[in-house]
């Protein structure tokens, strides 16, 4: 318990003025937003464009942190570090954990700010189209599971085993390949998902203005459950692996 | 014994880091190892730290993997590795939270002795930073004390100073490993000298040998070289 406090305080010390200044972006987004839209509820491109803007925020905050976390990594590896905190007799999972703990309690409130405002200001006014606190739990799990255990897994592997030419060339073919793997595991996997699990409803904005889109939200049968079961249990196997590698990462 | 190196072979591509390397390390003893520049120190170092792995070959501390056994190796790395922010207070909970057997007395201790500031490592002299450094590792309570030139930076007299309190006072129950290519530095320190050339033990012996036979460590260092 005393090496996780020590570990979290460490991680904190590295990226506490970075969390600082996230929570400043959702002060400046919210500030922004005040001062340029109006309430204007009946005006929905609008609102879902403000929608928009927000989740654009909060993905770009999100990547920008998750970034900032994996390449700590290959820093601290150049930087000899490793050699200070490999030599510790704490095992590798709990560097990860303090890394994660660290990192999702970022994400978190920066996030947890964002949807603040969103749901509680600009969707109250009308000014955009608020989000169900489900709902919003749900989104960030699912991108947070998506995106913080792949990052960290990345970062050990960069960190421990810096590319060389004749990986190099590997990379640029697999970068290339990439968006068509990644189609073909869409349909693949979207094959799969509504098949096993109920899907899970997501609750309608206040947009009783317009019926028309009300019945459009109802008829969409809410986000696919598989998905978020999937995540987990990669995110299981990634942290595993994540932990194992670190006991072969050479200082 | 407590530790050995058992034909151990390092390769980094295709350049050799250490070469069927052999030695074993008593408790009790302090050990200088020396060499030149890229003779072979750091690896010999690391590889008993477990930070590398042989290429082929074992190693043990203490009847097991140096994985294995970290909790009783202190190694210091000859890189000004620590973060900028840091404070010796800083430093103090580092590591009182990550190892165990860090003594926050002895810890104290040798930030006097070793005249160490209370300022941010950003702010300190190449020579105070290596002294944080070495008063971080020197207050564990381990078996086998790992040293990559710890004294690099750190002005002549007070090398001299440091070094002989550091060996006077050495533990009967650990051993001490400190390399350096400084060789007028081990004369009269080490009870035991180690010469590494080209990655390859080139003399191992006891200093009071070199004395009876008239010889310097030096002169052995010159004579391996030739």
């Amino acid at each position: 318990m005393n090496a996780l406090k020590t570990l979290l305080w460490l991680e904190f010390r590295k990226f506490g003025v970075f969390g600082l200044g996230l929570l400043l972006v959702v002060a400046g987004w919210f500030f922004m937003a005040r001062q340029t839209f109006e309430w204007n509820g009946y005006n929905l491109e609008s609102a879902a464009m403000v929608f928009a803007v927000t989740a654009f925020v909060a993905v770009g905050g999100s990547i920008a942190c998750l970034a900032a976390l994996m390449m700590d990594f290959g820093r601290e590896y150049r930087a000899g570090r490793w050699s200070l905190l490999l030599g510790s007799p704490q095992p590798g999972w709990l560097h990860l954990a303090a890394k994660t703990v660290l990192g999702a309690g970022v994400l978190t409130l920066f996030n947890g700010g964002m949807w603040l405002v969103q749901t509680f200001w600009l969707g109250q006014v009308g000014v955009s189209l608020p989000i169900g606190l489900g709902a919003g739990v749900w989104l960030y799990l699912l991108g947070g599971l998506a995106l913080v255990v792949p990052a960290l897994f990345l970062g050990l592997w960069v960190a421990a085993y810096i590319p060389g030419k004749a990986t190099l060339i590997a990379t640029v073919i697999g970068a290339l390949g990439l968006g068509q793997v990644l189609e073909w595991s869409t349909r693949l996997l979207s094959g799969a998902f509504y098949k096993w699990l109920p899907p899970w409803k997501l609750p309608a904005p206040s947009v009783e203005q317009s019926p028309a889109v009300r019945m459009q939200w109802d008829s969409f049968p809410g986000l696919p459950t598989e998905a978020f079961v999937i995540l987990s249990v990669l995110t299981a196997l990634f942290f595993y692996a994540t932990s194992r590698l670190w006991q072969e990462v050479e200082a | 014994m407590l530790a050995r190196l058992n034909g151990v072979t390092k390769r980094y591509g295709k350049a050799e880091g250490v070469h069927e390397l052999s030695l074993e390390l008593y408790p009790g003893q302090a050990v200088g190892l020396l060499g030149l520049n890229g003779s072979g120190k750091t690896t010999t170092l690391k590889l008993l730290a477990g930070m590398l792995f042989p290429t082929t070959g074992s190693v043990e501390v203490l009847g097991q993997s140096p994985r294995e056994s970290r909790g009783q190796i202190a190694y210091l790395s000859d890189a000004d590795n620590l973060y900028a922010w840091m404070t010796p207070h800083d430093a103090e909970r580092l590591m009182a939270g990550l190892y165990p057997d860090f003594n926050q007395g002895r810890y104290r201790e040798l930030l006097a002795f070793l005249e160490v500031p209370q300022q941010g490592y950003r702010s300190m002299s190449r020579g105070q930073r290596a002294r944080l450094r070495l008063a971080m590792v020197l207050s564990r309570e381990a078996r086998l004390f790992l040293l990559d030139e710890p004294l690099s930076g750190i002005d002549v007299i007070s090398r001299d100073r440091i070094l002989k309190g550091l060996v006077r006072e050495w533990r009967e129950e650990a051993c001490l490993v400190l390399s350096t290519h400084e060789v007028s530095e081990a004369e009269g320190i080490f009870e035991r000298v180690l010469l590494l050339r080209e990655g390859r033990l080139a003399l191992d012996a006891q200093a009071e040998d070199l004395r009876v036979k008239g010889q310097s460590v030096k002169d052995a260092f010159i004579e391996v070289l030739a």
